[in-house]
């Protein structure tokens, strides 16, 4: 069976009297709880591209991604009957996905500790950045380099920190959404940011410090 | 230990959420220490790394794979109520009149002189949608056909 490609995201603020609000997720979750699958199947297409991506900032491998992606979806589901509606589908459905990626890794047992962050950060194939004033850093090699380096960075981070830095930093998600889908104060996701950047900029040392 | 008070206070600060007051006083160090002035570039360097980790694109559609996985129960979380078939096809074949002579202009509709009306819409989008699927469910045809019974009255 062939869906199609995701619709635009539909914008719950403007939805209201607008042509778009006609798709909107609340529609669409209504009759999923209903019964209608095709309605869920299009909460899937929506929403499979941004689920994956918040998968893939806690998993590295794409297919172990791409499973996550879809048993957060089963999950979604088969929770939808204690969805009430208090939040937005897509923190509710983020946090599924947040909830999962952390069994998944505590299963995998695959954070490492911090005192491995110098290793981890060789692992990803990347050297302490050249002071040679000859030196290219705007290079393509170096920027896919530093990217798997600040990913490795990241992944290091304690967990509150490292969930606050992916969904905010990472992916967009404004902190009020990230309280709600960590069930905790803004103030708290705001300090776990703050906490979060500044122990990655140590992490990740003269990688961002200035080259002269 | 003022710059590391300084440093403590950075991402509030390049996040602009900081007081006014304690704004003016980071800054106001800023201008006199060059080793913060570094910090909070760094900083803002590791902040704008971050954002292009983000966005990924799924590399293939996976929604058949869900629905595939889905538990075979018609609602999640409960049995639903299944139209029979012989029941079905007069109700769609009422809906297929009732809607060919709406959209003739046979039959008034309260929404005709208007803007297309959203729901209008969705019920379009949404058949086009059936339309891409294999035929297999009756259930959503037949919600379908209620609401589009709902709609051209």
């Amino acid at each position: 069976m062939i869906h199609p490609r995701a619709p635009a995201a539909v914008d719950e603020s403007n939805a209201q009297g607008d042509v778009a609000g006609a798709l909107t997720d609340d529609a669409l979750v209504a009759r999923a709880r209903a019964g209608d699958r095709d309605a869920f199947a299009l909460l899937v297409t929506r929403y499979q591209d941004r689920v994956y991506s918040i998968t893939r900032a806690f998993v590295r491998e794409p297919d172990d991604a791409l499973d996550l992606v879809q048993d957060t979806f089963v999950k979604a589901f088969q929770g939808l009957p204690r969805f009430r509606g208090g939040s937005s589908f897509y923190t509710w459905l983020y946090r599924i996905a947040v909830n999962n990626c952390k069994d998944f890794l505590r299963r995998r047992a695959v954070r490492p500790s911090v005192s491995l962050e110098e290793e981890l950060l060789q692992d990803a194939g990347f050297e302490p950045a050249s002071h040679d004033p000859h030196a290219d850093p705007a290079g393509m090699a170096e920027r896919v380099e530093l990217c798997a380096a600040v990913q490795a960075a990241v992944a290091t981070l304690p967990e509150k920190l490292r969930l606050a830095i992916i969904l905010h930093d990472i992916e967009g998600v404004p902190q009020r959404d990230v309280a709600e889908i960590l069930k905790c104060p803004v103030g708290t996701v705001k300090s776990h940011v703050f906490r979060g950047r500044r122990q990655l900029r140590k992490l990740l040392g003269d990688y961002v410090g200035d080259k002269d | 230990m003022r710059c590391e008070r300084i440093h403590e206070e950075l991402p509030a600060y390049l996040d602009g959420a900081l007081s006014e007051r304690a704004r003016q006083r980071v800054e106001r160090h800023l201008s006199e220490c060059e080793a913060c002035r570094r910090e909070s570039r760094a900083l803002q360097r590791t902040v704008e790394l971050l954002r292009p980790l983000g966005g990924q694109s799924i590399p293939k559609d996976v929604t058949a794979l869900v629905m595939a996985r889905l538990p075979a129960s018609e609602a999640p979380g409960r049995a639903m109520w299944r139209p029979r078939p012989v029941l079905l096809v007069p109700a769609m074949l009422a809906v297929a009149a009732a809607l060919s002579l709406s959209l003739s202009g046979l039959v008034p509709s309260r929404h005709r002189a208007n803007a297309e009306a959203p729901r209008t819409v969705y019920l379009r989008e949404y058949a086009q949608f059936r339309a891409s699927q294999e035929v297999g469910d009756s259930t959503g045809l037949f919600l379908l056909a209620s609401e589009m019974v709902r709609e051209a009255q």
